[in-house]
Formats: C-alpha cells, sequence, structure tokens
C-alpha cells in the first residue's frame, strides 16, 4: 500500500489530547473557535524522484481559500528529513475545494512515500473560509497519486434511505437525538480508500469524555466505528457524545491509499435530544418495550361452503369455548379435528404444530425489530389495562395485542391504537373500542386466500391441507407425526415446513405492523415533525398514518408499515420496515418537537 | 388507532394505483353509494359522525338522501370520509354499534365504510360517467338479477379497456367468478388470452390476466406465458408462471421451462425463466437446478424460489 501513515488518534491517545487542546485553544484570525484547517493528505502526481515542475496536492480537513499574493513554500510547512520543495515561483493554484495544487520548485527534495508534512506557525497562504490560517495537524506521508481522487457518493445517518432523510425530493430535515445514532458513508476509488483516515466534523461543539469539540475537529476518534469496507463505513455517536440542540452540517471525507482526498461531502440535520416523552422506549421505568401476543380471543365460530374453484369461509355464532386462533389453524389444515398424540415431547400433532408457528412468528417479529428495545412474548406479564386502551407508560410494564380472527369492518388484517411516540402502554385486545375490535385478524387472509384463483401462493400451500380445499389436514396423515418430528423428511414434511413459515411469517408482518402503529409509526408529515406518513406526493399509494415505499423495495417485497398488503410481498425475503421507521423505533431518529 | 387491510392474496401490489379491491368493497357492502361528505359531528373523542349527502344510490341507501358515516379520529383509519369530494363509498351497517352507543336515530342510518384498499375512489363531476361508479353499477346489477352472460361480456368488455384500475377490477373478478368466466365465449378468451401475451407495461395486470385465462385452463396457456418471461423482468410475474405451470402441468411444467431454458439466449431470458422454474417447486425443477453452477445469481434466486429443504440448504438459506 502506498498511501499516508497517519497518525491514528485511536491507537495514540496523546494525540488526540494534543489536537483536541489544540483545536480547543485555536480561533486566531477570526475564526470564531473553529478548528484550523490541517492536512488530511497529501500526494506527489509524478514518477520517481520530484523535480521542478511536478505536483505536489495537499488536501485540507476543510473547504480553503488562498490567501492572494502569497506562495506556499517551506516556510508554510512542517517537512520532515530536511525534505525542500525548492524554490517555489508559482502561486498554488486549489485543485478542488479542500485540495492545493503547488508547482515544485528548483532544488525539490523530498522522498514520496516516506517524507511527511504538516502546516507550520509560517503558514500565511492557507486558510478556511472563516479566514483562519491552518497551522500543526498531524504529520502526513506523502503517497503518490494513482491519477483519481476517491469521491464520497453518499452521506446519511443511521442508514436511512436519501427519499427519507432530507435530501431527496420529499423534503424535510432529518432529526436525531443527542447521540446513538450512526453516520454512515458510501465511497468509491479507482484503487482504494483509506479506511483509517476517514473524516467526519460537525458544524457544531459537541461533547465527549475529552471535553467539547469545536466545530471542524475531526469526530472519528471519538465514535465507534461499526464497519469500514472498501465501499462503505459506518460510525456510531456513543453515549460518551453529544450532539447540542438544533440544526447540525456533518462533513466527510476520505483519503485514498495514494495520498488522494475527496471533497467534503455534507449531511444536514437537526438534534433534539430526546425527553421521556418523546424518546420511544425511554427505560427509566420499563427496561424495553415488551409486547403480550394474546391468542385467546373467543368471541366466534367459523364454517366453510362450496364455491366454484375454491371454498368459502363465514364467520358464525358467538364464543364456542375454542379460541378462534386456533379453529382458524384448524380452517387452513394446520390442525386437526384428531391430532395424532406424543409427536414429540409428550405433545400432540397440533401442539407441535402451533408451538412451531409461534416460534416461527417470534423469529420473524425479532428479525423485523432487530436492534429495536421490543421484545415480544407469549407470556402475559403482570398487571392488567383493565377497561382501559391505553395506560401510562410507567403504570403497565407491557404493551398487548390479540391475534384473533374476524374484524369489525370487511378487509382489515389489523386495527391498532395509534401512539405517536409512544408515551402509552396500549392494549390492542379490546374488542369494543366504541364498537371496533382492536388487533390481528387472520379471518381476513383466510377467506379471500380460500377463493379462487387456485394459482395463488396461499391456495397452492394450504390446498394441500386445508379439508375444504380437498386437502388432508396435519394430523391426519399417519406419518406426520415424523413429520413434525423431523424423522421422516419426504415432500410433505417439505410442504409441511412451508405452511407453518409462510403463515407464521405473515402474521408477523401484519402484528409488527400494528405494533408499529402503537409504537408511534407512522406520524403524518415530513422530518422533523413526522416521518413522511400519507405523502401521497412523493410516496404514492400512501394514506393517513401510513407510507408506501415501492421504489426503497424490490420487486416481491414491501415496506411493512404500508396502508395494504398482499399476501405473497409479506413473505418477500426483503419485507421490512423502511429505513426511517428503522431509524425511529431504534432510536436513532426522533419526530417532533 | 391503525388498520392494515389485506390486498388480494394473488398479486404484489407493487406497480399498482389504488382501487385494486374495489370490487371485494362493492361485494362486500351494505350500501354502496356516492357521496359527498357536508359536515362533522364530535360524538366523544374516540367516535366522529360525518353526514354525507348521497348523490348516486348504487344500491342500498334505502330511498335516504343523507346518512352517516362513523369514524374514529384516535383510530387513524387509513379510509375515512373526505372533507366536500364527492366519492364512490361501500358502506357496512353500523346500526347496532349506533344503537349501542345511543347515537340519534334522526340522524340515521348509520353505517361505516368498508376497509378493503381503493374501495373510496374519487368520483368525477358526472358520476353516471365515472368508471368505478359504472363497475359498482355493473356488480349491483348482476346481484340483482341481471343475467349472467350479460355480466360475463360487460366485465370482459372492461377487462380490455384502457383504464387500469378498473381493467384489474374486472379481470380479477372474473377470475373469482367461476360461474360468470364459464359464460365467456371462444374469441373473448382468445382475446383475452392474447391480451396477457402481448401485454408488457402494466405487470400487475398482465398478471392478473394470467391467473384469469389459467384458472379456465385454456389450452396452451401455459406456452403462450412463457413467451414472456424475458420480456417482462418482474419476478412476480416469473413466480406466478411458475405457479401456473406447476397447477396445470405439475412436473410436466419444469420440462418445458426447461426446453424454453435451452434456447434463451438473453441474461434476461434466462434469469425469468430460472425464476419461473424454481417457482413450479417441483422435482424436476429441483433436479434441474441442482446440476447448474449454484454460484450463478440466477441459479442460486431460482433455488430460494424453489421452497424444498434440499433447495433452500443448497443456497444455504434453510432456517430451523
Amino acid at each position: 500500500m502506498i498511501g499516508t501513515n497517519q497518525t491514528s488518534p485511536q491507537r495514540f491517545p496523546a494525540a488526540i489530547a494534543l489536537s483536541t487542546l489544540l483545536a480547543a485553544c485555536g480561533g486566531g484570525g477570526g475564526g470564531g473557535g473553529n478548528a484550523r484547517p490541517t492536512i488530511v493528505t497529501a500526494a506527489f502526481a509524478g514518477s520517481g524522484a520530484p523535480l521542478a515542475g511536478d505536483t505536489l496536492l495537499l488536501t485540507f480537513s476543510e473547504t480553503v481559500e488562498l490567501v492572494g499574493g502569497t506562495l506556499l513554500t517551506d516556510a508554510d510547512l512542517v517537512l520532515s528529513g530536511g525534505a525542500s520543495l525548492g524554490t517555489v515561483t508559482q502561486p498554488p493554484t486549489l485543485a478542488s475545494s479542500n485540495t492545493v495544487s503547488i508547482t515544485l520548485g528548483s532544488g525539490v527534495s523530498f522522498t514520496p512515500n516516506s517524507t511527511t508534512v504538516a502546516l507550520g506557525a509560517g503558514n500565511d497562504c492557507v486558510r478556511d473560509a472563516s479566514g483562519q490560517l491552518g497551522n500543526g495537524g498531524t504529520a502526513i506521508v506523502i503517497g503518490t497519486s494513482d491519477g483519481s481522487a476517491p469521491s464520497i457518493a453518499n452521506v446519511t445517518i443511521a442508514g436511512v434511505d436519501d427519499a427519507l432523510n432530507g435530501t431527496g425530493a420529499a423534503g424535510g430535515t432529518l432529526q436525531v437525538p443527542a447521540n446513538g445514532w450512526t453516520v454512515d458513508l458510501a465511497y468509491s476509488d479507482n484503487t482504494a480508500v483509506d479506511t483509517g483516515s476517514i473524516r467526519i466534523s460537525a458544524s457544531v461543539t459537541v461533547s465527549t469524555s475529552s471535553g467539547s469539540q469545536p466545530p471542524g475537529t475531526n469526530l472519528v476518534p471519538f465514535l465507534t466505528q461499526v464497519s469500514a469496507t472498501s465501499s462503505a463505513a459506518s460510525f456510531r455517536v456513543p453515549s460518551t457524545v453529544s450532539f447540542p440542540a438544533g440544526a447540525i452540517t456533518l462533513s466527510c471525507l476520505v483519503n485514498d491509499v495514494s495520498g488522494l482526498g475527496s471533497t467534503p461531502s455534507t449531511f444536514t440535520a437537526t438534534v433534539l435530544p430526546f425527553n421521556d416523552a418523546r424518546r420511544p422506549f425511554e427505560t427509566t421505568t420499563n427496561a424495553s418495550q415488551v409486547w403480550y401476543l394474546d391468542f385467546s380471543r373467543d368471541v366466534e365460530g367459523y364454517t366453510t361452503g362450496l364455491l366454484t374453484g375454491g371454498a368459502l369461509v363465514s364467520t358464525s355464532g358467538g364464543a364456542n369455548g375454542t379460541a378462534d386462533f386456533d379453529e382458524l389453524l384448524r380452517i387452513l389444515g394446520l390442525t386437526s379435528a384428531s391430532p395424532i398424540p406424543n409427536v414429540q415431547g409428550g405433545l400432540n400433532s397440533n401442539q407441535v404444530a402451533t408451538a412451531r408457528f409461534k416460534d416461527e412468528l417470534l423469529d420473524a417479529l425479532e428479525e423485523f425489530y432487530v436492534g429495536a428495545n421490543v421484545t415480544f412474548t407469549l407470556t402475559q406479564p403482570s398487571g392488567s389495562f383493565g377497561t382501559s386502551a391505553s395506560l401510562a407508560y410507567n403504570a403497565i410494564g407491557y404493551s398487548q395485542i390479540a391475534i384473533a380472527g374476524a374484524p369489525t369492518s370487511a378487509g382489515q388484517l389489523g386495527v391498532a391504537i395509534f401512539d405517536p411516540n409512544n408515551p402509552t402502554q396500549n392494549d390492542d385486545t379490546k374488542t369494543d373500542f366504541s364498537g371496533l375490535r382492536l388487533g390481528v385478524f387472520l379471518f381476513t387472509i383466510v377467506k379471500s386466500g380460500f377463493e379462487p384463483p387456485s394459482t395463488t401462493r396461499f391456495r397452492q400451500t394450504f390446498g394441500t391441507f386445508a379439508p375444504a380445499l380437498g386437502g388432508v389436514a396435519i394430523g391426519n396423515d399417519t406419518q406426520d407425526g415424523q413429520r413434525l418430528a423431523d424423522t421422516l423428511n419426504d415432500a410433505r414434511a417439505t410442504e409441511i415446513d412451508a405452511a407453518i413459515a409462510d403463515f407464521a411469517r405473515f402474521t408477523a408482518v401484519v402484528t409488527a405492523h400494528e405494533c408499529g402503529h402503537s409504537m408511534g409509526l407512522v406520524q403524518n408529515g415530513a422530518m422533523p415533525l413526522g416521518l413522511y406518513g400519507n405523502d401521497t406526493t412523493n410516496f404514492p399509494g400512501s394514506s393517513d398514518g401510513h407510507i408506501r415505499n415501492t421504489a426503497l423495495f424490490p420487486a416481491g417485497s414491501t415496506n411493512i408499515m404500508s396502508p395494504s398488503l398482499g399476501y405473497s410481498t409479506a413473505l418477500g425475503a426483503s419485507t421490512g420496515f423502511n429505513t426511517l421507521n428503522l431509524a425511529y423505533l431504534r432510536e436513532q431518529a426522533t419526530y417532533g418537537n | 388507532m391503525r388498520t392494515l387491510p389485506l390486498l388480494s392474496a394473488l398479486v404484489a401490489f407493487s406497480a399498482l394505483a389504488c382501487g385494486q379491491e374495489l370490487r371485494r368493497g362493492i361485494v362486500d357492502a351494505d350500501a354502496v353509494v356516492v357521496g359527498r361528505q357536508i359536515g362533522k359531528t364530535e360524538h366523544d373523542e374516540n367516535l366522529t359522525l360525518h353526514r354525507l349527502q348521497i348523490v348516486l344510490d348504487v344500491r342500498g341507501a334505502g330511498g335516504n338522501t343523507a346518512i352517516t358515516v362513523l369514524d374514529w379520529p384516535k383510530l387513524g383509519l387509513h379510509q375515512r370520509p373526505m372533507l366536500r369530494q364527492s366519492r364512490l363509498y361501500c358502506l357496512q351497517d353500523a346500526s347496532a354499534i349506533a344503537t349501542r352507543l345511543n347515537l340519534p336515530s334522526a340522524s340515521g342510518p348509520y353505517f361505516k365504510m368498508v376497509a378493503w384498499p381503493g374501495s373510496n375512489p374519487l368520483v368525477g363531476a358526472e358520476p353516471q360517467n365515472d368508471p368505478a361508479v359504472r363497475f359498482a353499477q355493473l356488480l349491483a346489477a348482476s346481484e340483482s338479477g341481471a343475467s349472467p352472460t350479460e355480466t360475463a361480456s360487460a366485465l370482459a368488455a372492461m377487462a380490455l379497456q384502457p383504464d387500469a384500475t378498473l381493467r384489474l377490477e374486472a379481470t380479477k373478478y372474473l377470475t373469482e367468478r367461476g360461474d360468470l368466466r364459464s359464460k365467456l365465449v371462444g374469441l373473448q378468451w382468445n382475446t383475452l388470452l392474447a391480451r396477457a401475451t402481448g401485454e408488457v407495461e402494466d405487470v400487475a395486470y398482465k398478471t392478473a390476466l394470467a391467473e384469469l385465462c389459467a384458472e379456465q385452463k385454456l389450452d396452451g396457456v401455459f406456452d403462450a406465458l412463457i413467451v414472456s418471461l424475458g420480456q417482462v423482468t418482474d419476478p412476480e410475474y416469473a413466480r406466478t408462471v411458475g405457479r401456473i405451470g406447476r397447477a396445470l402441468h405439475g412436473e410436466q411444467s419444469a420440462t418445458k421451462l426447461g426446453e424454453r431454458l435451452r434456447g434463451a439466449a438473453r441474461t434476461e431470458d434466462r434469469a425469468a425463466l430460472l425464476l419461473a422454474l424454481g417457482a413450479t417447486n417441483t422435482q424436476t425443477a429441483f433436479d434441474a437446478l441442482q446440476r447448474m453452477d449454484k454460484k450463478d445469481a440466477a441459479v442460486e434466486a431460482a433455488l430460494k424460489e424453489h421452497r424444498s429443504s434440499r433447495a433452500r440448504e443448497a443456497v444455504g438459506t434453510k432456517g430451523k
């Protein structure tokens, strides 16, 4: 590797302390407390030993200006080992907003890939936009240019897509808490980016464990590197670092291994530190947001009837002593009226199939909410909602949702309380919220799924098992016990696995959607006031409290918080929350004021 | 409170505008009207009463010139009466809720909106000429005794019209109604199949037409649909063709796709054919894919599409 062997602040804490001190003490020249510009990478643009007329490129930590009538010579720099730029006679020029090009003079003498350079106290040539002359900084090894500077393709926060981070057509400004979020860069170069020299600075003073860092300070030493590859890097702002409330602009630079640097790429956001009311999962009283999944609702029964090309599923009567969820599993053929006893661990085939469904449901929910302080449980925690639909967040340790049968209004897959910023625990098991049932309504998908056409994924999956569709229910084939116990692995065993997995995943998508509402998704309006819910202009097909992001998901997958849901797209491998919703759930973005 | 309605189980909705489940809304409704919201009253913090002037009674309004539609403001239902707009409303009787909540009988009758997506489309200045209204009237007439042959023919004609939403609704409705499908004649089926094979822009529509023709088990439908694989690169179409093949031809479907695959020169043709092959979920398909280079992205995608545990193992995606 040819390039800069820049001192790594991570490895040399003393270097951090020194540079911090220098930066903090800066401010001369009208800089107003900003860090002074420093050289971040340097490259000799030539081959062999440098000669008069060759070019040296110095890339600076920020956009710079050149003082008119001055030259950039040895007197402005600190060169190692008695090196010299020679007798420079031509004024320097700006090769980019932050890179200065120097034409070397006669007597030039330095060794590429060995000689180091930094700005010296005598610099009177290079200054930043506020007029502050550069001085000091870490000594940088002069590399040999590969001819092409690296470029930063994208900067964002918390991995939020451009369409949702304020830089897209939908407008707005991404709002983040004081810390906890990531800065994410995507970049490229014709050879390789030096991931150890990535630089991120802010337009504001940032509080760190080493004290306040003035604007322009390289913050990377204070951030936690999440990843850094040849094309992308991510740095988390840890709890020991805090950004102040208000507008911020992050400025990022990358260097390649040949000593060339990118131009600064910026990202503007708004910081609003959390308070308990706005933080979705404040941990003062509850360590996490717990969701209890309640399968016990029993308000009706179901019948099946003839329908050309399918079967008609209808509700019938009232409570009958069997949970509606269990009855729908029977209709689907995932369980049997005559289960096979002692299939596994003393459980019969119905119990094994149901347990597998619930395990897969929990797995899928965990996948969708990965990184969020949210857990799902099948065991009801202590405490009761009584007649209340919502209780203060600290009044009870969980929210709950019913996974059940039919909705109040035709076509609903689920209904839940909308709880902006999640200040309350919510009971989405109510059966009479001013006349409406709350919960997840699996009857809707079962009923429509049994209808023609017969070539849908739903029909091809459950037609094998649903008695009303001519199938043989799991447990009605004598070898199903072996299949459920994984001791017989034939084609039907595969179909059993697929049916249970599909229905569990579909249920998980609907459950994730409804629980998402009850944790604050998707507030209407652009950031910082909302999460772009109901923006039908920029996200066609959105509606009140929902956002449809067709362009952000591959064909066959969907945003979980879309206003409507197809069975096959729900099962898509890339189905999930959009990046802004996920950032909100991970407490890396916040809305409101 | 928020609700999540269901789209048809058979297709992805990614390319569609609203309106794709209008037919379900019409069928499930107790009343279908063109209404204009003219007033709003808050009953309590949980319930709002919207007064609707009836512009056109498609069916079920019982001669009333105005009705009340219930709305739950805290529930953020994604379909609710829109201020001063004329829309088609698919409504369910809410008299039981009204009685329980002691709503004044003078403001009745009371309804709530069905939740099917697209079941509340905006209606133009001339309701009688609005495509959604005409579709609703066609279904209403069918329910009240219109000749099945006439209804089927009208739907077939609607299924070939330019209006993207209505042609999709008509196509799906025919697919779901075997009794009406049976009334269509050979010429109509030829036209529908030709459109199914020729359409390349509106993939959702093409997929719906493919499902319709497959449901009718038209001769040669699978072979005709295969031709578009590659011309249409949307994976949902390939998946649909694969499922249709399995439903109509079983293991033989993989053989047919394999024959076509051997002559596929273009990368996109090959990728689409492989995906359809995987989607047949047949043993023949798995055996064929197993013999191919699993490092080939298209082969890997096809194996992922195949739902057998052996296929999942082959690409390292088998869960527990």
